[in-house]
């Protein structure tokens, strides 16, 4: 019988019997008996205050915790497999070739059916093909700017924490860089150098970096004069422990949180800036790219769907990095740790 | 605190300088077919004459000089390709003050519509309000307003009947842009007020005026508003850059003769002189931007006129 | 026997922490008489705050008084409020400040930075008393001169961060008196103080007590404040009130194993040259239904009955009571503990 309970069941009925049992003992034992003394455990009593905690454990089982951003980490990871496989997959397009019929026609403008799945732009590229192609190059930038800048940020935020001379040059460059908007050296850097995926990514990384590094910095300060960490020193705890398990926990959250951010920036920041005409050229499909074309098309209602289903697969990429990244930082925070 | 103002808007003044510096010096790279409107039939002798011409191929400590001379003087250099031999202020002059409209209409609906949100989201935590305002924030914030922008547009127009370019003398026409350009403020307002207003309410102060006795919406109102609204002042320069950036990509796409879609429109066209006055315009907007926060900080944060300042930002 | 200022009869309040329940208060009864200082004394997480803070309805969100009552006499109307009936924020608005008002541990953080303290005790007043604003502005000097703050009409319009932790401190207590209240509560009021400015406030809180003929609820953890000022005190341990008595009967008789070695590790009454006592282990974890005495696995002489039974309350005399079992007239005889003959002769204050 006891076998169709579950283990919270046993654990459950364990505790009432061990009550009853209490209540039964003191109904039963004499009271010469109870009033005797009991012995001490000193075992016993430091046993409440014990605590099996581990960091990365906890940060996983809070992020395991939020189905929704579970459910978008499996989705976004099937995505990304998906945009490296598709070209590998029997009959795919060039995402380039322009495809003609029998009577050497372009196919233009096919709405969605069965031989061009998504249909065909208004040169006749296949915009199934496209679209993967775009997803990859977007994702690509994307990827490569959030990790150079972490990478940079990383290291310029440590030295400037950690090293007292480099404070006031790094700040000043700081408070230049932070004085001009942004999208104003992306239009400058991409109108000065040839258009292409590098240049894209290079200016964008030219001036992200710096917030993060600032980050870090301030994170470092902060947290390097708590007085948890002054005890730790005093008690003689290595740097490098103290760097591992009271710094990096902090840091763990704000960097992922930055990171998840910069994806969607700079996947919006490669269509704003292709919309401007200095993005990429039209022969390198990214997301950018396609919408722009679909732009072109909206006053014709038959048409929208070029610009509607390279939206699509963009809005979806960013929201999911976005939640993912504040969920995986929510978690990664200690304070929410049970 | 006049000593305190004095220094920041000479450490502000500075900052100009040295930006401008930077970006006149980055933007030599730029391609010299940028300075003749009929490059491709030019001989280089004829290119080597119009750049000397122009001072292009003087010693850069000279051109800095010179361009900071011209600056004072308000002369911006000349236009070459957009309208030809016509000074840069002057095709600017036209422009700016449609800018700076759209951008004054467009701060006060992302702050009228933005700190009520953010408010009753802190009010109402973890309730329905608070739900659908963090949709609303995560989807203004993760989708490029790159995308949206063009949704509204296009989706906007049908609703209001009107048409898909701007008429400046229409005001029905002004709604699109400016609650366009409003959105992305809203949802950032919105977000840092809560986020404020919440961690304001965990203080002891907090605790203390509601054991005091003041009702609840008084004690959000007098005390956690009013000083969530402080930290919340630094952003509003942020805040007031993201509208000046929104204004590049939503004036070319209503052609709203503005600042921002006359620098789409010079970039497409290459022509250097134009890009570099507006951009050096943008660059000093920029700083005054986040001059009008740090002072309003002053204003509202009696602790700073000490000389010090509380924390990093 | 004075009038009774409220009563708490069988109190219980629980927290919800993360889909678990924590018993914060454990079935607690206690009455203030006008007049008096009561102090409530217990280590950190003993539940002393919450216990006060439910007199206000100022538990946060996931806390709930699940059983018990909590009865105020001291109504303008003479009717007595069962406070635990109060729903509605709005019916607290009636009993916050105007009757029972509180003082936080923390004067560096209690008072909002941006507003000229004025400014902040003037809202008290004007909140509960029925005057003017020039009326207002001038009882608010009158408050700041009660508090022991000199040049009141220069100090009205500075900022909390121009005052030092005690000044502040007086301005905080000033903010309470504004309010008029029947009932103070002072949360660790001396705590995050100077030694010397310690005794400075207590000195003004007994003071301010004859003048506006307050109560005072007093929450500390250090018994040496408690020996200065409290009329009565109550021990409290694990969300429960283990002893209660005058100041002498808890200081000279003490009869609760955990009163004992709370006195114990005062280190006034220990002997030079050896180790300082110190309660071993910890509390108990109070997310889990606890047997018996609560004190029973930290206390070396626990008996048999006191981890299957709870103790009820032994009177010891007509003012102390106290809940271990070895009050039971069937428990071991135990001789006097040697801090409480140490305390006796003269060890303490």
């Amino acid at each position: 019988m006891m076998k169709q309970f579950s283990y919270r069941h046993t654990k459950e009925a364990k505790l009432m019997s061990g009550m009853n049992e209490a209540v039964e003992k003191a109904a039963t034992l004499s009271d010469e008996e109870l009033f005797s003394f009991a012995g001490f455990n000193a075992e016993a009593v430091e046993r409440t205050g014990y605590s099996n905690y581990s960091y990365w454990r906890s940060t996983f089982q809070a992020f395991l915790k939020n189905k929704g951003a579970v459910l978008l980490l499996l989705l976004l990871a099937l995505l990304l497999l998906f945009t490296f496989i598709q070209p590998y997959l029997p009959g795919q397009y060039d995402p380039n070739r322009i495809i003609n019929d029998e009577s050497g026609m372009q196919y233009r403008n096919i709405p969605p059916g069965d031989q061009f799945l998504l249909g065909t732009n208004s040169i006749g590229q296949d915009l199934w093909a496209r679209i993967w192609a775009g997803t990859r190059t977007s994702l690509l930038i994307g990827l490569s700017v959030a990790l150079a800048e972490a990478l940079i940020g990383i290291t310029v935020g440590v030295i400037w924490g950690y090293v007292r001379k480099a404070d006031f040059i790094l700040t000043e460059v700081y408070n230049i860089i932070d004085n001009i908007p942004n999208t104003i050296i992306l239009i400058l850097i991409s109108y000065i150098l040839k258009p292409g995926v590098k240049t894209l990514i290079f200016a964008m990384c030219l001036t992200g970096w710096i917030q993060m590094a600032r980050f870090i910095r301030n994170q470092i300060l902060i947290i390097r004069d708590r007085d948890y960490n002054v005890a730790s020193r005093c008690l003689g705890t290595p740097t490098w422990k103290i760097m591992v398990k009271n710094l990096l926990p902090y840091l763990v959250s704000v960097i992922m949180l930055r990171m998840a951010l910069t994806i969607p920036a700079a996947i919006g920041n490669e269509v704003f800036i292709t919309y401007i005409g200095l993005g990429l050229p039209v022969d390198t499909p990214s997301l950018g790219n396609l919408i722009n074309e679909g732009r072109a098309l909206i006053t014709s209602p038959a048409l929208r769907y070029q610009l509607v289903y390279p939206t699509i697969i963009l809005s979806f990429v960013t929201i999911s990095f976005y939640i993912i990244g504040n969920a995986f930082s929510d978690a990664a925070d200690p304070r929410n740790h049970t | 605190m006049l000593k305190y103002l004095g220094k920041r808007v000479g450490r502000s003044l500075l900052t100009l300088v040295i930006i401008l510096t930077i970006v006149f010096c980055l933007l030599r790279l730029m391609p010299i077919e940028g300075y003749f409107p009929n490059f491709e039939k030019m001989t280089p002798q004829q290119i080597q004459v119009g750049l000397q011409e122009m001072g292009l191929t003087d010693p850069l400590p000279v051109q800095i000089i010179r361009f900071f001379g011209d600056l004072v003087r308000g002369d911006l250099g000349t236009s070459r390709i957009y309208r030809a031999n016509v000074p840069v202020s002057e095709v600017l002059s036209d422009k700016v003050p449609v800018s700076i409209k759209l951008g004054i209409l467009s701060m006060i609906v992302s702050l009228c519509v933005g700190l009520p949100m953010g408010a009753l989201m802190a009010r109402y935590k973890f309730r329905f309000f608070d739900r659908l305002g963090t949709l609303f924030i995560v989807c203004i914030q993760a989708i490029p307003a790159a995308v949206y922008y063009l949704y509204i547009q296009l989706y906007g127009t049908q609703l209001l009947n009107v048409g898909l370019l701007f008429d400046i003398h229409n005001p029905k026409y002004w709604i699109l842009p400016v609650f366009s350009m409003s959105l992305n403020n809203i949802a950032f307002y919105g977000m840092w007020l809560r986020r404020y207003m919440v961690d304001e309410s965990n203080k002891d102060y907090v605790k203390l005026a509601k054991a005091k006795g003041i009702s609840e919406s008084g004690v959000m109102f007098k005390h956690i508003f009013r000083n969530a609204f402080v930290p919340l002042a630094q952003y509003v320069p942020t805040a007031f850059l993201n509208t000046v950036i929104g204004s590049i990509y939503i004036e070319s796409l209503y052609s709203i003769p503005g600042m921002g879609g006359l620098l789409v429109t010079v970039i497409k066209k290459h022509d250097n002189t134009m890009v570099q006055g507006i951009v050096l315009l943008y660059a000093c907007v920029g700083v005054l931007g986040l001059l009008l926060g740090d002072l309003l900080m002053v204003l509202l944060d009696p602790r700073i006129s000490l000389g010090k300042k509380e924390g990093d930002r | 026997m004075p009038d009774k200022m409220l009563t708490v009869e069988n109190l219980e309040i629980k927290f919800k922490l993360r889909g678990k329940t924590l018993n914060a208060i454990r079935g607690v009864s206690l009455d203030l008489y006008k007049g008096e200082i009561l102090a409530i004394v217990g280590e950190s997480g003993s539940g002393k705050s919450v216990f006060t803070k439910s007199f206000m309805g100022l538990l946060d969100q996931n806390g709930k008084v699940t059983a018990g009552r909590i009865t105020y006499y001291g109504a303008d109307d003479g009717n007595p409020i069962d406070l635990t009936a109060l729903r509605k924020e709005k019916e607290w608005y009636k009993i916050r400040g105007h009757e029972i008002a509180m003082i936080m541990q923390d004067p560096m953080t209690s008072l909002n930075p941006l507003k000229t303290i004025g400014v902040q005790i003037m809202e008290a007043v004007l909140l509960h008393q029925k005057m003017t604003r020039a009326e207002a502005r001038k009882k608010t000097l009158q408050y700041l001169e009660d508090v022991g703050i000199h040049h009141p009409e220069r100090r009205f319009d500075q900022y909390p961060h121009e005052f030092s932790g005690g000044m502040r401190q007086r301005v905080v207590i000033a903010i309470a008196i504004a309010c008029a209240p029947q009932i103070l509560i002072c949360d660790e009021p001396t705590t995050a103080l100077d030694v010397t400015i310690q005794a400075q406030i207590l000195a003004l809180l007994k003071e301010l007590l004859r003048k506006y003929k307050l109560s005072i609820i007093l929450i500390t953890h250090d018994l040496g404040v408690v020996a200065n000022i409290a009329d009565r005190v109550a021990v409290m341990y694990a969300g429960d009130i283990v002893e209660l008595g005058t100041g002498e009967d808890i200081f000279y008789d003490p009869r609760h194993p955990y009163t004992q070695a709370l006195l114990s590790s005062l280190p006034q009454v220990g002997v030079k040259g050896t180790d300082l006592f110190s309660i071993p282990g910890t509390p108990p974890n109070l997310f889990t239904e606890i047997q018996g005495d609560a004190f029973a696995p930290r206390n070396p002489r626990a008996l048999k009955i006191d981890y299957l039974e709870m103790p009820p309350y032994f009177q010891v005399s007509p003012t102390h009571k106290a809940k271990t079992w070895l009050l039971d007239p069937r428990a071991p005889k135990l001789e006097t503990p040697a801090v409480v003959e140490k305390i006796r002769n003269g060890g303490l204050v």
